[in-house]
């Protein structure tokens, strides 16, 4: 699946130049763990839950401390068309758990890790019933193919069928066998 | 890692800071009074400064 099929379009966002401590009321009032940093909707930066703790932890004033001080950069883009497979794997080569999707440098939206587990078990899911299937059909056909030895003496002997039958051929070989 | 209840919020930031942790226990006298997440410290930090706002 494509992240723009699965990504989260509605993103909260954060300037540059805003306080640590509207970061952290935005956070609060959203209640999400990360905030993507733009200006005009390109991306500028990431800001998590974390950073945020960081502030507060030095004891710094956060109404006085701007976002940009805290953010993280670069920030790791992935483009709209890209496989949510690769964004699970920049994840776990990068140790981060959320990925902004931009395209141009334009941010259009995000894929978090808990995103992916939801569609991996889903995935799961419809894997688990198609082999299901898989497995009741060989089933079926196996059991046909190794009938018991006393129902098979009693089978009228088999055609000769060839390997391969087109529907004419098939066809033949029923009018041979009809009356008249 | 854990806290006492009694330790002001900011010691709580630099414990979960430091320890690249999301939550810890809240141990009083060695029993566990309860859990303290990064979510319940920004969210106590931003209603303090509601407070001082109003």
């Amino acid at each position: 699946m494509m992240l723009q099929d699965m990504m989260i379009r509605n993103v909260i966002q954060i300037a540059p130049a805003e306080s640590i401590g509207t970061a952290a009321k935005r956070m609060s009032e959203a209640a999400v763990g990360c905030l993507v940093v733009t200006v005009n909707d390109v991306v500028k930066g990431i800001i998590t839950d974390r950073d945020l703790l960081g502030c507060l932890a030095q004891k710094h004033d956060p109404y006085r401390c701007e976002v940009s001080a805290h953010m993280r950069r670069p920030v790791i883009i992935l483009r709209p068309e890209e496989e949510a497979a690769t964004a699970a794997e920049v994840m776990r080569n990068r140790r981060i758990k959320r990925l902004p999707v931009a395209k141009n440098g334009k941010l259009l939206g995000i894929v978090s890790l808990s995103d992916l587990a939801a569609l991996a078990s889903e995935e799961a899911t419809k894997l688990g019933s198609s082999l299901d299937f898989f497995t009741g059909v060989v089933r079926a056909q196996s059991s046909q193919h190794n009938l018991p030895t006393d129902t098979a003496s009693h089978k009228p002997p088999a055609l000769p069928v060839p390997d391969s039958v087109d529907t004419n051929n098939r066809s033949e070989i029923l009018d041979a066998g009809a009356p008249g | 890692m854990t806290i006492a209840p009694d330790e002001p919020l900011v010691e709580a930031a630099k414990v979960l800071e430091t320890y690249r942790i999301s939550s810890m226990p809240v141990v009083d006298h060695g029993r566990l009074v309860g859990m303290l997440t990064v979510t319940d410290v920004l969210r106590v930090f931003v209603e303090q400064n509601e407070e001082i706002a109003a």
